[in-house]
């Protein structure tokens, strides 16, 4: 009876227990990396080889999003200013949305899912198979052998995508909007430059930087924490997409309060 | 210098693994750890090279207690100590040779020419000419597993700890890892700890036995005194009868 | 790793900071190569001009502001301009902040100021005119007018504009102006009436009708100063200041018709519907005055304005007449 009626409690207590160490891991593996990033020995080679994974890679995935947002946003700026307000902001809003929210928000997600899955089920494997284990005792740090380069490669080439992925937002834009809406370039260029600030890229920019080292190092995270064989890594993994997720629309919030005043 | 264990107590969440385990290791020595699955052999090897950290008690190896090192001191330390996965944990994004030349690279004044010669040296030595070319997926499990012991007696350690280096093996590669691990200790002097189910092979190779029974050692001995032993547990274990170990417990 | 690779991620690098560095400069419109002159404009406020935005000469956008920033005085804002087209500009230029369009994207218009008398072009200190850097000063058209003199491009909003105003300025008060106006019309009709049939009579003009006509005179002035000022209300949203002036007009003719009603009694009946209507016309003026919001409207009403001018001409008329031909009215000093 006793025990029945305090088991609520105890699972209230329970998960705010796990959810600190949770954090306190995260913390740790925050302060590991940091601390890794001296050895940069360890985690040089692999830099180059995770841009490419990372960053080349994705390049397809997020250039194919860019496109069809560009070309749906010009259909819809349309659509929604018929008549009242002049074609020309087509232009403004195709630009603006691209370069300050759907270019890197959009971007990142699916990255979440492409990049963030593929570290969380990397690493988790790894852990599963004793491979972090087996680098622990052939004395790499795996936080500078798995977690810097990942997370370094996130930060450098998440934004580079965004910005190639805001350039093709904005051309598909620009091409629906002469072909499919009968504007003149002059229009387009007009409404694209009429309230443009460089400050809405390096926004982006920020923005990406900030979503390339979240879904890198939540993808680390879970690889991590996985146990219990390939159920636990397949859990690792949508874990990680589903969070990092999560984070990424935080942030993007976090940044439109603080950046955009 | 060698490898002590003070009381040692490890539990994952609610479930007790170890319990009250001490164990000496001389130095030069081989102790092969006996005892049935899931006791927590390789729990208890893991502590040896900081993997796990002991709950209490202490660790001590090569006269530093592993447990109060810094993250620096313990990667110096495992620079001496080779450790042979259960499973092999081979990298599988890596050839064979890069998986043994890994440890050989983090050595200062090593030249790829020289982990290579060595590389080949230790595949050699396990048997595995002509594979270093190969992904671990392409290596059978034995395979894998002498070519994880390649890769752990690469940088030539003080210590090597075996964790199960010939279950599943056919018993000729069985006899040739043996060797090996006797002429570690012989030609080099080095300590070693094994885990294993072979008697045969536990009597081998071993110069002590220890068995770890409910979470702490049973019993630890010479090979002979193992043979000789009352202990019904013991006993039950190496013949292989279960029912001395349901009396016992 | 291979090669393939390795230049593949410098590929994509490279890539997307010329994507960033090219797509934000041709953005801005940055021009390579071509030397940029420089020029300032002290403007007293910028409204919202901002860096980045056009300037424009004779309509031809010329160049670009680049910096904007408030004088360490506090007195007036620099606004810093670079024209990539070589130009003359006139040499009495002087600087129109204005919107570009209705949609908040403002530019900076060089002018000849003789051609806006009206405007009041930001004084340059002597010291600054002597700088290397061309100063020049600097008007900021308030955004409401802009909006007014755009009417006719923006009808279509304007009427859901005038629809929302209605409230404060319904058909009722455009009736009692228009009534007011006729009558003002029907007044000096009749006073111009009176006097033609008072012109054989001749005598001496009276003191009394002497002040008289001076003070008619002088409130016909301010009226039609105020009714000027209708008129400027299209490009200038001094609404305040005109709804004082003509205040004060209805003021000064209620005194004069005050002092008319004293010295003749014929005229009484003709000046009390003078001061029933003046009393109208102070009412609408209060209507105005609390309906502010609707001032769009009586902006955009401009036959209120054509009527008023015609009413101030007769006026006028009348008044010449007057000081001409006094002894017309020598019928005013008989009391
Ligand atoms: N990292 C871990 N987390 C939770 N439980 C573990 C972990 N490692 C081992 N265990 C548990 O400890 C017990 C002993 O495991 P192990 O030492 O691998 O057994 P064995 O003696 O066969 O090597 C097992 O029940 C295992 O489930
Ligand atoms: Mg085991």
């Amino acid at each position: 009876m006793r025990i029945s009626l305090l088991r609520p409690v105890e699972a209230v207590g329970q998960a705010v227990l796990s959810a600190v160490a949770a954090v306190g891991r995260a913390g740790q593996l925050g302060l590991g990396a940091v601390r890794a990033l001296r050895k940069g020995s360890i985690w040089g080679p692999h830099l180059l080889p995770q841009m490419a994974k990372i960053g080349v890679d994705s390049v397809p995935i997020a250039l194919f999003i860019a496109l069809f947002t560009g070309v749906v946003l010009s259909l819809q700026a349309s659509y929604t200013f018929t008549g009242a307000i002049p074609l020309y902001f087509v232009g403004t809003l195709v630009g603006k949305t691209m370069v300050l929210e759907l270019g890197p928000v959009l971007t990142g997600l699916a990255l979440s899912g492409r990049v963030g899955a593929n570290i969380a089920a990397e690493i988790g494997t790894m852990r599963v198979t004793e491979q972090v284990d087996a680098l622990e005792t052939l004395a790499y740090d795996p936080n500078a052998y798995l977690v810097v380069p990942r997370v370094l490669a996130g930060a450098l080439m998440f934004p580079m995508v965004v910005l190639l992925a805001n350039g093709v937002g904005v051309l598909a834009g620009w091409a629906t909007s002469l072909s499919l809406l009968d504007m003149s370039s002059q229009e387009f260029l007009k409404g694209l430059r009429l309230f443009f600030r460089s400050w809405d890229v390096w926004f982006s920019v920020i923005k990406s930087v900030s979503f390339g080292i979240t879904v890198t190092s939540v993808g680390c995270f879970f690889g991590f924490g996985t146990t219990g064989g390939a159920e636990g890594v397949g859990r690792a993994t949508t874990r990680s997409v589903v969070v990092s997720s999560m984070i990424i629309l935080v942030l993007d919030a976090f940044w439109a309060a603080v950046l955009l005043k | 210098m060698s490898i002590r264990l003070i009381d040692v107590h490890k539990a994952f969440g609610e479930k007790q693994v170890l319990t009250g385990f001490s164990l000496d290791i001389e130095e030069g020595q081989t102790l092969s750890i006996i005892g049935g699955s899931g006791v927590g052999k390789s729990v208890a090897l893991k502590h040896v090279v900081g993997l796990l950290e002991p709950d209490s008690g202490e660790v001590w190896v090569d006269g530093r207690n592993v447990s109060v090192l810094s993250q620096e001191e313990l990667y110096e330390l495992r620079r001496d100590v080779g450790y042979v996965f259960q499973f092999a944990a081979l990298f599988d994004s890596m050839t064979v040779n890069d998986n043994v030349g890994m440890g050989l690279k983090r050595i200062p004044g090593w030249t790829p020419a020289r982990i290579s010669a060595r590389v080949e040296e230790c595949l050699h030595l396990v048997d595995l000419d002509g594979y270093g070319d190969r992904f671990p997926a392409e290596l059978s499990g034995g395979q894998r597993k002498r070519a994880g012991l390649a890769r752990a007696i690469a940088t030539e350690p003080k210590y090597l700890l075996y964790d199960e280096p010939t279950t599943g093996l056919d018993p000729v590669t069985t006899a040739v890892i043996d060797q090996l691990i006797v002429r570690m200790r012989s030609e080099l002097g080095v300590t070693g700890v094994v885990i294993t189910h072979d008697m045969d092979s536990a009597f081998r190779i071993s110069d002590r036995i220890a068995m770890l029974y409910d979470g702490r050692i049973r019993f630890e001995g010479t090979p002979d005194e193992v043979r000789g032993t009352q202990d019904r547990v013991v006993r039950g274990f190496i013949e292989g009868r279960p029912d001395l170990l349901e009396v016992a417990s | 790793m291979s090669k393939g690779r390795e230049l593949l991620v410098g590929f994509v690098i490279i890539a997307a900071v010329a994507v960033g560095v090219v797509g934000t400069l041709w953005l801005k419109g940055v021009h390579w190569g071509r030397p940029l002159e420089p020029l300032q404009i002290l403007v007293p406020d910028v409204a919202q001009l901002t860096p980045g935005d056009a300037v424009v000469f004779r309509g031809v956008r010329i160049g670009r502001v680049s910096t904007i920033q408030v004088e360490p005085d506090g007195q007036a804002v620099r606004v810093s301009v670079n024209l990539e087209e070589q130009v003359k500009l006139p040499a009495d230029a002087g600087g129109v902040v204005a919107p570009e369009s209705m949609f908040g994207d403002w530019q900076a218009e060089i002018v000849s100021r003789s051609r806006y008398p009206r405007y009041h072009f930001y004084d340059v200190p002597k010291v600054d005119s002597t700088a290397d850097v061309r100063v020049i000063g600097g008007y900021t058209i308030p955004e409401l007018t802009r909006l007014t003199a755009s009417a006719e491009e923006i009808s279509t909003n304007l009427a859901n504009l005038t629809n929302r105003l209605e409230l404060a300025f319904n058909e009722q008060t455009a009736q009692n102006l228009s009534r007011a106006i006729d009558n003002i019309e029907a007044v000096t009709r009749e006073v111009r009436d009176l006097v033609n049939r008072e012109a054989a009579v001749a005598a001496s003009v009276t003191a009394n009708a002497d002040s008289a006509l001076n003070e008619i005179e002088q409130a016909s002035r301010a009226a039609r100063v105020s009714f000027e000022r209708v008129q400027q209300l299209l490009s200038d949203a001094k609404m305040d200041s005109i709804m004082d002036n003509v205040q004060l007009a209805t003021g000064d003719i209620q005194k004069v018709s005050g002092v008319l009603a004293n010295s003749s009694g014929d005229l009484r009946g003709t000046l009390a519907s003078m001061d029933s209507s003046f009393a109208r016309l102070d009412r609408i003026t209060a209507q105005l005055e609390s309906g502010r919001g609707s001032l769009g409207r009586l902006l955009a009403d401009s036959t209120f304005a054509v009527r008023a001018e015609g009413v101030l001409e007769q006026l006028d008329l009348l008044l010449k007449d007057l000081r001409e031909n006094p002894r017309r009215y020598v019928r005013l000093s008989i009391f």
